[in-house]
């Protein structure tokens, strides 16, 4: 009975974390990635960042310091990741970064071409670099190619890295519009009704222990063996909490739960901002991959995302992005998965071919199942049933969704230090059209 | 078919300062000469790493021209030639042999059995014995990057560094059909893990057992031998005994020695041991582990005693500082039986020579005088193993340290790796020859990844990113609009040399044979906090980081605004000397001119200079920093019998500074003093000169020995002179006799070493009694100098 009570304990848990997301309210539309996008004027867009330390939570009451990016245009807390800068395609983008730290620190911008960087205190290896509290640095470049790309610390990168000196930087392409043209390209290979990131990181404790207890010069950058695993700087079950409005992991706002509807076209932006490849999982439907380091994977300039590929495992190798679009219809089941009677009407987007056909096998009895923590009491999609405690979440709280796990392939990493389960683990809530996505 | 080589041109350039291209003429057979050699490789921490490498031998026949390298020779070779045919001389002490992923040839495997009697692949193709040259052909060539690297344990031969880079291709400028370029750069990684090299060179790597003697006796002795008198000389064999029991040691059988007993003799010095030899393969010292039971029946007199002994050769080993493992003492006639229970003995013999050694364990026991007195000792579970670290058992261990592209890790010479120039396309060769799987970016650039593992893409992959996993080779252009460094670094953040930082597997690529300026590596002051009659040792280091360096020059100057002088400015270390009219501590700022003909590199740096007069006070006008305390000496607690005050006229030249003991009335005081202090800082730890002008007045009156003193006191420490602590001192001549006073003095006198920060100065007078009213000390003093010795 023992293992039954932990068993329930940790349900609950999830419950709750799951309760907190839809009693919550918002405060950006569902399917939009949380950043700033800085202050515009004319053709210029500046972001004000300050590099600084503080703490996180795991979710196994692990606390660890770590180093990382506060936007000084909001609530000036370090966060990890730091602020995804989201701007427009042409910008020029103006980064000023302040350095709170005791290092010198500095950053780089992988796929961005022509950086240049003025103020600062010195050159370092990678980039123009400040010195603790030195004077304010300023990179610069223009915002040509649109897409997925990242930030990082670009000074003592194997320590600075693993302290969370990273971030995401989104390029909206030319023709963007968030309500009526949502494209990651210029192309209409690459629309989609919801995107969401996956910023993969990683954590060796020890790091930042010494780090914390002024021992920086015994890190020994070769015995690197991380125990934490990060989808957006959150552990699960920590990805699937609500996000910054909480207030509940103030330096780690951004979640990672992806919501859809069936038929919606969900753009996965996948960053690889740790030091290690992290093969990611999508259950219930394979994704198509369209794009690379902020590059289309196109044949010719203008072709569209024609050398796009269906895939079930991306791999994000380090410093590496990847767009993927994500489409789920229930299409090829064999059945309805509203429970439709032939005559009925259609759900939009619905998998006609299955319409109105009955699951092709006798349903035990209720009393007969064994209930997983996600199903709703009712195997239709918005449908929702008696279940025992501490299960049933679907139907609860979810609307009768269909909840899919997605995860890192090299399962190692979907533990928090040995704690099951945890790490790179979320969910993708599948939901009935009637429910409104937060 | 070995192709004779008369009409072969073999041509071999230098592309960096450790990478040799190796290239065949086309149309013909490409034919290459490699040695395989041991050598050894200083990373930049100064860790030396044995290694083993290819060596390119130029002229053909095998006696050694050039060095081996990690990677070796890059082989270029033309897609035309019929076959490569590599002629490799092996100078290893194992057998290696050369393969190439992605080209087909035939191989014959070398297969082995195993201790499980399973038969196994030792080497993907045929071996080359030491001292012997194996031939290695390879027909129906294709265009393409490709390793070339030991078949041969490749688990450790491999990673010990036999690998190289090939490129096949018809035209340097077309490598593959359709991809014109105008340059080729090659990019090969790989790693080192400095435990494997290290094993490798000791003999130690893989199936080393350390263990030498392993014996638990639960069967039976395990070929150890019993001996009498085994130890301590002693020449009693009839009073020794040793026995293998099956049952009653730790656990299960044991070695068993007797002494003793017998008979009602008295017998001194009876002993006996246990003994085995043992063989070292090299030199090394030695663990020994046992566990003993010693036992001593009732009724030994002291100092009669009974002793655990182990011995290496001869030499006994003990604990504690004793010579023997453990020893009782007997209790006396019907004392009760004594023992040590089980115990385990642990010890270190220090190093043994290689060759054959005897341990021998057993009993010893110095006297008996009765039957009843007799000694067990059992023995159980001998351990005898070298102390080596076996690091490596197999790469199953691996953890490299040192991660290089092009052989070097940063900041080593390779960190420059020319890729043409702006405006032309540079075609980049990516080979991994490491065990781990890498991922290089360039930063500011994209490239089109064109091939991978020879075979074209049918599109090329737009990317700054590249994933290299072991074994692989992709191939990638690049065409940059700008002249640039753009640093290429593996994003798996394998960036240090072990633990040092910067490091690993980073690299500037150069676009444009741009020149990269000096880079100053050291740049000191010495000291950096100086007085103004003191100098700096300047010092810069500073190398020129492009492959092929160029001589440095150097120009000290002062900043503009900045002020002090540098003799020989135009050398690695010259001297500063500071203006003479330095205001209190004043900072200058010295900058160090690094040029290599083409770029300039500056550093900074600031040397903090204090005026060596640190305090100067003639009391003209007031007391100036100084301030006056009451009983600021010798611990008096009278301050109504001290007094201090400015005088404008009384000074040794106009004012001065008073003190005033005494007087005041007709009670007898002990103990009475005043004094000025003034603090000042000191920038470094010095010696200072103090001077002042004092002039110590007493009053008629005082009866001996009533005396008053000048004092002078730093942190309040006395300085005094002649072995004195006090500068002078007066002492009373009696009722009725005259004023005494010392007149104008000069004194002068230097500390002791002071450090640097806060210190306070005080001078003033004490007086040790007055009995009347009519007894009072004055003082004056007057040009008070702090300076700092030079």
């Amino acid at each position: 009975m023992k293992s039954l009570d932990k068993k329930t304990g940790r349900n609950l848990g999830l419950v709750i974390a799951f309760a907190v997301i839809f009693f919550s309210s918002h405060s950006y539309a569902g399917g939009v990635i949380p950043g700033i996008s800085g202050t515009t004027v004319g053709s210029e867009t500046t972001f004000n960042l300050t590099a600084k330390s503080d703490y996180i939570v795991t979710p196994d009451g692990g606390s660890y310091l770590m180093w990382g990016y506060s936007d000084n245009n909001g609530l000036a807390t370090m966060q990890y990741p730091g602020p995804t800068l989201i701007v427009d395609q042409g910008k020029t983008v103006f980064i000023n970064l302040d350095n709170e730290l005791t290092v010198n620190t500095s950053m780089v911008f992988l796929g961005q071409n022509n950086v240049t960087a003025t103020g600062g205190d010195q050159d370092g290896i990678l980039a123009r670099e400040i010195t603790p509290n030195g004077t304010t640095v300023t990179y610069s470049f223009i915002a040509e190619e649109p897409g997925t790309y990242l930030y990082n610390s670009g000074t003592r990168m194997e320590l600075q890295i693993e302290m969370g000196l990273v971030g995401a930087i989104i390029i909206r392409p030319t023709g963007f519009n968030q309500n009526s043209n949502r494209i990651a390209y210029e192309h209409a290979d690459s629309a989609y009704n919801h995107e969401y990131l996956f910023l993969h990181t990683e954590v060796d404790p020890r790091v930042h222990i010494l780090v914390e207890m002024g021992k920086i010069n015994e890190i020994d950058n070769t015995t690197y063996r991380p125990v934490y695993w990060f989808l957006n700087g959150r552990c699960f079950p920590d990805t699937i909490v609500v996000g910054a409005e909480s207030g509940l992991l103030p330096t780690q706002p951004y979640n990672c739960l992806p919501i859809m509807h069936p038929g919606d076209r969900v753009l996965m932006r996948m960053v690889g901002a740790g030091r290690h490849a992290h093969p990611f999982h999508p259950h219930s439907n394979n994704f198509t991959s369209i794009a690379r380091d902020g590059r289309l994977l196109q044949s010719a300039p203008g072709a569209g995302a024609d050398l796009a590929y269906s895939d079930y495992n991306l791999n994000i190798a380090p410093g590496t992005t990847r767009d993927a679009i994500f489409e789920w219809t229930g299409k090829g089941l064999g059945w309805d998965i509203y429970g439709h009677a032939p005559g009925d009407t259609p759900e939009p987007n619905e998998y006609l071919p299955d319409h109105g056909k009955p699951i092709p096998v006798i349903l035990p009895e209720q009393k007969e199942l064994t209930f997983g923590l996600l199903y709703s009491g009712s195997p239709f999609l918005g449908g929702s049933g008696a279940t025992p405690p501490g299960t049933g979440v679907a139907g609860q709280v979810l609307g009768g969704a269909y909840a899919q796990i997605w995860h890192s392939h090299h399962e190692i990493e979907i533990v928090n230090n040995d704690i099951f389960p945890g790490g790179q683990i979320t969910f993708m809530l599948i939901m009935h059209p009637d429910v409104t996505i937060p | 078919m070995i192709r004779k080589l008369q009409n072969r041109v073999l041509t071999v350039f230098t592309a960096a300062a450790a990478i040799l291209v190796l290239s065949a003429t086309p149309c013909f057979a490409a034919v290459f000469y490699l040695r395989a050699e041991q050598f050894t490789k200083t990373m930049p921490d100064d860790e030396i790493i044995t290694m083993w490498g290819f060596a390119p031998d130029v002229d053909n026949n095998f006696i050694a021209d050039t060095n081996a390298t990690v990677p070796g020779p890059f082989l270029s070779v033309d897609t035309d030639d019929p076959d490569i045919t590599i002629h490799l001389k092996n100078n290893l002490t194992v057998p290696v042999s050369i393969v190439i992923s992605g080209l087909v040839t035939h191989m014959d495997p070398n297969f082995f059995f195993d201790s499980k009697g399973r038969r196994r692949v030792r080497s993907l193709t045929h071996e080359t014995e030491p001292n012997k040259i194996g031939i290695y052909t390879w027909p129906n060539l294709k265009d393409g990057s490709f390793i070339y690297k030991s078949g041969t344990h490749q688990a450790v031969q491999v990673q010990m560094g036999l690998y190289g880079g090939l490129r096949i291709e018809t035209n340097p400028n077309v490598p593959y059909t359709g991809v014109p370029v105008d340059n080729e750069a090659d990019l090969f990684f790989s790693e080192i893990d400095p435990n494997l090299h290290e094993a490798i060179a000791a003999g130690t790597y893989g199936s080393v057992n350390p263990n030498l003697i392993v014996e638990n006796f639960d069967v039976d002795t395990g070929t150890f031998t019993y001996l009498d008198d085994a130890f301590r000389s002693t020449s009693e064999p009839g009073y020794a005994n040793g026995n293998y029991i099956a049952t009653g040691g730790f656990s299960g059988g044991a070695l068993k020695i007797d002494l003793g007993g017998i008979d009602g003799a008295t017998i001194f010095d009876f002993s006996g041991g246990w003994t085995k030899n043992f063989n070292m393969s090299s030199s090394e010292s030695v663990n020994i582990s046992f566990r003993y039971k010693l036992t001593q029946s009732p009724n030994y007199e002291p100092p009669e005693h009974s002793e655990v002994l182990v011995s290496i050769d001869g030499g006994l080993i003990g604990s504690g500082g004793n010579d023997y493992v453990a020893r009782i003492a007997g209790n006396g006639e019907r004392g009760p039986e004594i023992t040590t229970g089980w115990q385990q003995f642990s010890v270190n013999t220090g190093v043994l020579s290689a060759g054959t050694h005897t341990i021998t364990i057993g009993g010893y026991n110095n006297k008996k005088t009765w039957i009843n007195e007799s000694t067990e000792v059992l023995i159980d579970d001998v351990l005898v193993s070298m102390d080596i670290n076996v690091t490596m058992t197999s790469t199953i261990d691996y953890v490299p340290k040192y991660f290089l592209i092009n052989g070097q890790p940063y900041p080593q010479s390779s960190v420059f790796i020319a890729a043409g120039a702006s405006g032309e396309t540079t075609l980049l060769r990516f080979y991994n020859a490491g065990l781990q799987a890498h991922v290089p970016v360039i930063q500011g650039l994209y490239m089109n990844i064109i091939a991978e593992d020879g075979y074209l893409y049918q599109y090329p992959k737009q990317q700054y990113s590249i994933s290299l996993p072991a074994g692989i080779t992709k191939d990638a252009t690049i065409a940059p609009s700008q002249d640039a460094f753009y640093p290429l670094y593996d994003r798996g953040l394998n960036l240090t040399n072990a633990a040092a930082h910067p490091g690993g597997m980073m690299a500037l690529l150069n676009v444009g044979n741009l020149n990269f300026p000096p880079a100053i590596s050291l740049l000191s002051a010495t000291p950096t906090e100086i007085f103004s009659n003191e100098t700096s040792q300047l010092l810069v280091v500073a190398s020129d980081p492009d492959s092929q360096p160029s001589p440095l020059s150097y120009l000290w100057i002062v900043q503009p605004g900045s002020r002090g002088t540098i003799t020989n400015p135009t050398t690695v270390n010259p001297v500063y000397l500071p203006p003479n009219d330095v205001v209190g501590v004043e900072t200058f700022t010295i900058v160090a001119a690094v040029s290599d003909g083409q770029d300039t590199t500056n550093s900074m740096i600031d040397i903090t200079v204090q005026n060596s007069t640190i305090l100067s006070e003639n009391f003209t006008s007031d007391a100036g920093s100084f301030s006056y305390a009451n009983n600021t000496f010798r611990n008096t607690t009278e301050p109504a019998y001290a007094d201090g005050t400015y005088t404008s006229t009384e000074g040794f030249a106009g004012g001065g500074l008073k003190v005033n003991l005494g007087g005041i009335d007709g009670s007898t005081v002990v103990g009475m003093s005043g004094g000025w202090a003034s603090s000042f800082n000191l920038i470094s730890d010095s010696i200072v000169t103090i001077s002042l002008r004092y002039k110590l007045t007493q009053s008629p009156n005082y009866e001996p020995p009533e005396y008053s003193e000048v004092l002078v006191s730093i942190d309040g420490a006395l300085i005094g002179s002649g072995g004195n602590d006090y500068v002078a001192r007066i002492t009373g001549n009696g009722e009725g006799g005259p004023s005494i006073t010392t007149g104008w003095q000069q004194f002068n006198v230097d500390t002791a070493i002071l450090s640097a920060g806060a210190h306070t100065l005080r001078i003033g007078a004490y007086n040790n009694k007055k009995t009347w009213t009519n007894e009072s000390t004055e003082m004056l003093i007057d040009d008070v100098d702090v300076l700092a010795a030079p």
